[in-house]
């Protein structure tokens, strides 16, 4: 049986572990595909996915020991990346198809005997469910991370309910979720201005503001947590990948509005006006609360001094 | 100090000061002209109050006052939280849909730094809106006063 076998090589140790069992001329699996990369740590968890998306068999990523990394640390973020992304292939009944061994330049042998168990174990597992379906890939990493993960799931028949974490130490960088505290919120919206990713969705209606996000978006990156005037925030590392895959938006906090009394528009959520005339009345400033939106404002201060214009009919032409 | 004073009169409506403004500011006005009852025209823009409720209310502490006497916002503390929108009594500031921050007038601070007029004032056709010391426009206005006085006394 040949099988489609993926192996990523780190240039400064399995490349050369390669070259060596070669020039030692030893028997090799013949159904690999071998890729040298700079380090083991260029291997995107995209390339794995989309490796397995197109019907590769088994995907194998080789780098240098740890500690031995040519770039310090290469190696520990790969092992990150590919545990992350092993336990997430575990809710596809995928991850024993791809592993991640270190080999260093002198280890012929050791690289040799890694490919072959490695082949041995996938022949066991048979060939991969996935037919090979290429499709176009979004430009933006996370877009493409999660369509292919969206593709897989589709191919293999599998309807993931959220609700399943993973344990927080196997998350990797850059995926989260921005915790809300309702009753710290005062609706302000910062988090929604500030928001890189735009994650956090805001909108009006029926009376309330609400406030929502996506989990598949955000990138951890805390700059919702900073901003927050309310400490109302928590970014903490989540991964769900049943959340993650859906396309729904979890809505955290819907807060009443205020509005204009001439035309009705909602002006701000009550729980931020009555917050900022504390403030107001902190600084010394006469804190009345706004009755009228910001159009409503502007014409009745432009009424106003038309009034006092054609009343006191200043000559200034 | 210098500020934008309007002389209502002259104005027609025509909005060249917030063309003038949108140039000069990436494509976001950050002033308005109200029609009253549809045909009285009335610049509105930021006052630079001295005492700003937009500074009090700000909780990142974006909002100053700059040596040339405008309330100006230091967009790189501002989060866009919208509070000096709420508190402002003219209605003239907004968080922008574009890139999530504060738009506010700064009285053109470059500029009058430089020792040039704010580039809606020098956008005006006529010249409905003065850049000058605020005993200005009372001086005009005693001299215009003068002027109908004596056309009254002698035509």
């Amino acid at each position: 049986m040949t099988l489609r076998l993926l192996a990523f090589a780190c240039n400064w140790c399995s490349s050369a572990a390669a070259d060596l069992a070669g020039t030692t001329r030893l028997e090799m699996p013949a159904d690999f595909t071998l890729i040298r990369v700079m380090c083991s740590g260029r291997v995107d968890p995209v390339f794995i996915l989309r490796a397995l998306a197109l019907g590769a068999d088994g995907v194998l990523v080789s780098g240098c020991h740890p500690g031995d990394c040519h770039y310090t640390s290469g190696n520990l973020e790969a092992r990150k990346r590919i545990d992350f992304l092993r336990a997430v292939l575990e809710r596809l009944g995928l991850r024993q198809r791809l592993e991640l061994h270190w080999v260093s330049a002198s280890e012929g042998q050791r690289f040799q005997r890694v490919l072959t168990d490695f082949r041995a174990r996938v022949a066991q597992l048979g060939p991969s469910p996935l037919q090979a379906r290429a499709r176009a890939l979004p430009a933006d990493k996370r877009e493409a991370f999660r369509g292919l993960l969206v593709g897989i799931a589709e191919s293999l028949a599998l309807d993931i309910p959220p609700g399943a974490a993973l344990p927080e130490e196997l998350v990797a960088e850059g995926f989260g979720e921005p915790a809300l505290d309702a009753d710290k919120c005062m609706g302000c919206g910062a988090c929604h201005s500030v928001c890189p990713a735009e994650n956090i969705e805001l909108w009006d209606a029926q009376g309330l503001r609400s406030i929502a996000h996506f989990h598949s978006r955000c990138l951890r990156c805390d700059s919702c947590q900073q901003a927050c005037p309310q400490q109302a925030i928590e970014v903490r590392s989540r991964f769900d990948l049943g959340a993650f895959l859906s396309r729904r938006r979890h809505q955290a906090v819907a807060l009443p509005l205020a509005r204009c009394a001439s035309c009705g528009a909602y002006v701000a959520p009550e729980a931020q006006i009555s917050h900022l005339m504390d403030a107001l009345a902190a600084a010394g400033l006469p804190a009345d609360e706004p009755q009228l939106c910001r159009a409503c404002l502007r014409q009745a201060h432009a009424r106003q001094m038309r009034d006092h214009l054609v009343s006191y009919r200043i000559p200034n032409s | 100090m210098k500020q934008i004073h309007l002389l209502p009169s002259r104005c027609m409506g025509c909005e060249e000061c917030l063309v003038a403004c949108e140039k000069a500011h990436d494509w976001e006005t950050r002033g308005f002209v109200e029609l009253v009852d549809g045909y009285f025209p009335f610049p509105m823009r930021c006052q630079h109050c001295q005492d700003a409720p937009c500074k009090a209310a700000c909780p990142s502490e974006a909002i100053e006052m700059s040596a040339n006497g405008a309330v100006v916002a230091d967009l790189a503390r501002c989060i866009g939280c919208g509070s000096c929108v709420v508190v402002c009594p003219f209605g003239v500031p907004y968080v922008s849909a574009k890139t999530g921050k504060l738009v506010k007038c700064d009285l053109c601070d470059e500029r009058v730094t430089q020792g040039q007029e704010p580039v809606c004032v020098a956008g005006c056709p006529k010249q409905a809106l003065a850049f000058c010391d605020p005993q200005e426009p009372a001086a005009l206005r005693r001299r215009q006063a003068a002027a109908q006085v004596r056309a009254t006394l002698w035509p």
